[in-house]
């Protein structure tokens, strides 16, 4: 194998160069951050950032994989693009319980969602830190591997030794400047974050050109090589999976597995994915871009792989494929490229992680032990570069462990341990987030047994594979129990070694953490955790209303002073603005008046403070802090808070209710008033004085007094009776008595009238029984009265009718006799003038058998001999009836019958008798020689219209409104029953008659008659 | 949530092509168009996932 075709200085001087480039680009992300951000494209950078899950583990450890085990290693790739489907649901969710939390690490997520007690996050951070380490020792110990074969061993390179120093230095201090400006990892990193996606798109850039340099450069392409391999006999094995080394498949499935816990929760992907996502929109992005980028970068894994056995370079070499077909075949500027690319995935790993796991080692382990020697002293500086000085520690930890243990291990070995460590954390975080019974022990009892189960079944292995321990373990198992051999568990023989290990840890993890949970209730702390990660909505960072209580910090009135000083002493300046909103919200509820609620929201202040806080010195700190300060114990600060604001609750409801009810009474009572001063009758309200206090507008009518003049005034104001003393005394000893009284009363009116009203009292009784007034109803009777006046006559009129028809039924037979015995005189007598006085005679009978006939016709029940008639020749009969009269007047008349339907179902008898009277009433009237009077007859819309019109003198207004009562009459001659008859007739056919007349201008008399009056079938009285 | 049914549906799917019985049928030590049959159909299968990520990212809604 090729080796040291570059200088060691010139290669240092190209890496410093490459790491002072570096700087700039953070230096100016940096500065340039919100430029970026304005642009839309911080979600590229943010997911180009999260491609530092391509370490130089892919750089060169899958290749090396590639070679010894085939396609199984990408299922490391596989995994995470299948479940990115998913992101939008679970990484989302994730990043706002974050957002919502100031959370910055796993283990600041296990204390604030299984919280309650501080050595959660200690635990996870210590094996968080165990696995990750050699992760990035991983990365230093590529840098180193690849920095031996292009500079030539270390023995030839003189005083470079290894540059492994000086890159974890260099690293360390990039991670001090761009990662930890700031003690609150809640801020963009925008200078980390632009660093480390330009190392993203330098790292995929060179492998594709190396991967086409291989393909195409070296072979005659992917044909060539595939063909190549498939027809050998032991390599076409490792084109399969289930012919692959080991057991592929189990491997595969393993891989895939681990990759979908670990893409998230790996500290870099954590730090990236979770806490720097500005935009939980870049989850998008992130969902289809992540996976093309991982697609991307393992395109030429395989064919480099395979290229490098087919050039005869040993398997074991793997690793370093990528670097030595470069240099292999001659191309030195292409080595030196690939050589840049696998630093700058190192390097950008090693950046991450650092930043990441030294603030958790600062949040979780040294600034909680600073707090707890110190306290109450302006620790900010301190605690800044405590986590400074973790960042550091991180770097020198990976340093040593690869300096000291790996030398032994493939880069893939390591980089299993670790995925297989982090992925521990799986159960206990994406339980946590969707599981309510999930509980602390459940947690822990998972991720103890999972990292138990870990050591023995992969870290054991690879420790006697490192020459640590003797490898009788692995061959007898311990105390020669074949069971439980750690590669074979349980005698499970067909697993490959990382199957064995992914699936006993996780199995024996899950069924702690599920065992745990379930056995053990959650406690209703744990629920309320719960409840208010669930709760947790999108939104911009930090805006402490409206977001879930993330701790155990309880209520305790601390004054804005103290929160504004607390606040400072830890998290410096940084959280100014944040601080400073509250304080000023405060301040302005309290300028507004509103003390109570400036109360409670004071109260509320240490949640929101330790919030604040969390993100600058982390959950289990700022917990320390909270609880120094608070005189309570803090279960019972949060007992009291939560007490208070169920009271509220309790309160508010109350009130609600009570305005409810309210509102309906005020509706009722609107409805009732309405009512009252919608009654035409007069009501007034007495209290149990008699003293008025209400009045409907009936009474203001009928009193014809104004509200005001009444209100106030006694009841003897309404009244006045003649006997009003009496009859006061009675009303109200009955009203008392029995509840009510009813009777006529005579009320005065301003104007001094009096008028009878019926007047109604009732008693009022309020709830308890006992009386609180009167009300009383007056009915105005005035129109009663009238009405019984009228009554009273029209009774002594029909009396009176009667009288006078019984007079005339026993009138008209003597008259009938009379009138026969003139004419049998007459007939005797010879002398002329005697005969003249006898027909006068007979002429007065005749008229006082008409008066007698018209008496009984008007007075006498008449029943309607109803028949289908021709009512224009009822007209002419009646008209030629009495042609010997008008003729003898000197009268024209006429009748006319104009268009329509002229039938009518009728009493012909009756109709020809009313036109037989108007006719005569017109011929009568009509100027004798001149006269004229026509007869017209219609038929219209159901009707039969018939119209006498005569040219006489007419009658002035008075008279046309009498014409149709009885007993009136302009004639000389006559009782006046005429017209009278002539409209009750035509009523019973259930006709109209008018009459309009002018005097000097004539009559007509009108008369409608329905063809049809009682129906088809007709009928009548 | 808009487009969570077809995320769902999508992940079952390409779950079910990574997996056996369904990978079986590619995992054998032969070539497809010159490419071993495996690699073919894990790629395959990949790129339509990125595709199927693309379309279903831009459907999602709260």
């Amino acid at each position: 194998m090729p080796a040291g075709i570059f200088s060691g200085p010139a290669v240092l001087a190209l890496i410093t160069a490459y790491l002072l480039a570096l700087f700039g680009i953070g230096y100016l992300g940096e500065r340039r951050f919100d430029a970026i951000r304005a642009r839309g494209l911080d979600r590229y950078i943010y997911v180009f950032a999260a491609g530092v899950y391509c370490t130089s583990w892919t750089f060169y450890g899958c290749i090396g994989n590639a070679a010894t085990s085939g396609a199984s290693f990408l299922g490391l790739f596989i995994g995470p693009s299948v479940f990115a489907l998913g992101w939008w649901f679970f990484l989302r969710k994730l990043v706002r319980v974050c957002r919502a939390n100031n959370i910055t690490s796993v283990p600041d997520f296990l204390s604030v969602r299984y919280g309650g007690h501080s050595w959660i996050g200690p635990v996870a951070t210590l094996l968080l830190v165990v696995g990750s380490v050699p992760y990035i020792s991983l990365q230093l110990r590529a840098v180193s591997i690849s920095f031996d074969l292009i500079a030539g061993p270390a023995a030839g390179r003189g005083a470079f030794v290894d540059p492994m120093l000086p890159v974890s230095l260099f690293l360390g201090a990039f991670a001090l400047f761009f990662g930890s400006r700031y003690l609150d990892f809640t801020k963009p990193q925008g200078g980390l974050l632009t660093a480390v996606a330009v190392e993203s798109v330098v790292k995929i850039v060179i492998f594709i050109a190396a991967g086409l340099f291989v393909c195409y450069g070296v072979f005659d392409g992917l044909g060539d090589i595939y063909g190549r391999i498939l027809s050998h006999p032991e390599w076409s094995k490792l084109a399969t999976l289930k012919d692959s080394p080991g057991d592929g498949y189990s491997r595969w499935l393993a891989y895939i597995v681990i990759a979908v816990f670990d893409v998230v929760l790996l500290p870099r992907q954590f730090h990236i994915f979770v806490v720097q996502n500005g935009d939980e929109k870049h989850i998008k992005t992130a969902m289809w871009l992540f996976p093309l980028y991982l697609l991307a970068i393992n395109l030429f894994v395989i064919p480099i792989a395979f290229g490098g056995l087919l050039l005869g370079l040993p398997a074991s070499a793997g690793d370093k494929y990528i670097l030595s077909i470069p240099m292999l075949a001659g191309n030195r500027a292409l080595s030196l490229v690939v050589f840049m690319g696998g630093f700058s995935a190192a390097t950008a790993m090693v950046m991450v992680s650092s930043v990441a796991l030294g603030k958790m080692v600062a949040n979780n382990l040294v600034i909680p032990a600073i707090l707890k020697l110190r306290k109450g002293f302006h620790a900010y500086r301190y605690l800044l570069a405590a986590a400074r000085a973790s960042m550091l520690v991180v770097i020198a930890l990976g340093y040593l462990y690869a300096t000291l243990m790996s030398r032994n291990m493939v880069l893939m070995e390591i980089g299993i341990i670790s995925f297989v460590a982090v992925a521990q954390f799986g159960p206990a975080v994406f339980g946590g987030l969707y599981w309510s019974r999930a509980g602390r022990r459940g947690a822990m009892l998972g991720i103890s047994l999972g990292f138990a189960a870990w050591f023995y079944t992969l870290v054991l292995p690879a420790m006697v594979k490192a020459g640590f321990m003797g490898g009788g373990i692995l061959e007898h198992g311990p105390f020669g129990i074949a069971a439980l051999v750690p590669t074979r568990l349980f005698g499970v023989e067909a697993v490959d070694p990382v199957g064995n290990a992914v699936f006993w840890s996780l199995f024996l993890n899950v069924l702690g953490f599920v065992a745990g949970s379930w056995l053990s209730e959650p406690s209703s702390e744990e629920a309320r955790r719960f409840e208010s990660i669930n709760a947790s909505g999108p939104g911009p960072r930090p805006a402490p209303e409206g977001y879930p209580a993330p701790s155990v910090a309880g209520a305790h009135y601390l004054s804005l002073e103290e929160i504004e000083e607390v606040v400072t002493r830890y998290a410096g300046h940084e959280k100014d603005k944040e601080i400073g909103e509250v304080v000023r919200e405060i301040r302005e509820i309290k300028k507004r008046g509103e003390t109570r609620e400036a109360v409670i929201r004071q109260m509320d202040l240490p949640q929101r403070v330790e919030k604040i806080l969390t993100g600058s010195i982390g959950v289990i700190a700022a917990r320390n802090v909270l609880r120094d300060m608070l005189p309570l114990t803090l279960a019972d600060a949060r007992t009291l808070v939560e007490s208070y604001r169920e009271l509220e609750k309790d309160l508010a409801t109350t009130r609600e209710e009570i305005s409810h009810k309210e509102g309906e009474i005020r509706a009722k009572e609107r409805f009732l008033a309405s009512v009252v001063r919608s009654i035409d009758d007069g009501v007034v309200s007495l209290d149990f004085d008699g003293r008025i206090i209400n009045v409907n507008e009936g009474a203001c009518r009928l009193f014809q007094r104004a509200e005001g003049e009444m209100i106030g005034q006694d009841f003897n104001l309404l009244i006045r009776d003649t006997e009003y003393r009496e009859k006061r005394r009675i009303i109200a000893r009955s009203t008392y008595r029995t509840g009510h009284w009813r009777g006529e009363v005579e009320i005065a009116r301003r104007d001094g009238t009096t008028a009878d009203a019926l007047l109604s009292t009732a008693k009022i009784i309020d709830e308890r029984g006992k009386p609180i007034g009167f009300v009383s109803s007056f009915k105005d009777l005035t129109e009663t009265k009238s009405m019984q006046h009228k009554m009273l006559q029209s009774e002594k009129l029909a009396s009176l009718g009667q009288m006078a028809a019984g007079v005339a039924h026993e009138i008209r037979n003597p008259l009938g006799s009379i009138k026969m015995s003139l004419r049998l005189l007459r007939d005797e007598l010879r002398d002329a003038e005697e005969v003249e006085v006898v027909e006068h005679i007979r002429d007065a009978v005749g008229s006082m058998e008409v008066i007698v006939n018209e008496l009984l016709d008007y007075t006498r029940e008449i029943a309607l001999q109803m028949d289908e008639y021709d009512v224009s020749k009822i007209a002419r009969s009646a008209v030629f009836g009495l042609e010997e009269d008008w003729r003898k007047r000197g009268v024209e008349v006429t009748v006319s019958v104009m268009e329509g339907a002229c039938s009518a179902t009728v009493d012909g008898i009756r109709i020809k008798q009313v036109l037989t009277n108007i006719v005569k009433n017109a011929v009568e009237a009509a100027p004798s020689g001149s006269g004229r009077v026509e007869v017209r007859v219609s038929g219209k819309d159901g009707f039969v219209h018939l119209a006498v019109s005569d040219n006489g003198s007419g009658m002035r207004q008075d008279e046309l409104a009498k014409v149709f009562q009885p007993f009136y009459t302009t004639k000389a001659q006559g009782v006046g029953l005429g017209m009278p008859i002539v409209k009750r007739l035509v009523e019973l056919h259930g006709g109209d008659v008018r009459v309009e007349s002018e005097a000097g201008k004539g009559t007509v008399v009108s008369l409608k008659l329905p063809r049809y009056p009682f129906g088809a079938n007709g009928g009548g009285r | 949530m808009r487009g969570e049914g077809p995320a769902k549906a999508l992940w079952f799917v390409f779950i079910c092509w990574f997996c056996r019985p369904f990978i079986g049928t590619a995992d054998a030590a032969v070539s497809v168009l010159g490419i071993p049959a495996l690699l073919v159909y894990i790629f395959a299968g990949w790129a339509a996932l990125v595709a199927a990520l693309a379309v279903v990212s831009r459907k999602l809604e709260d």
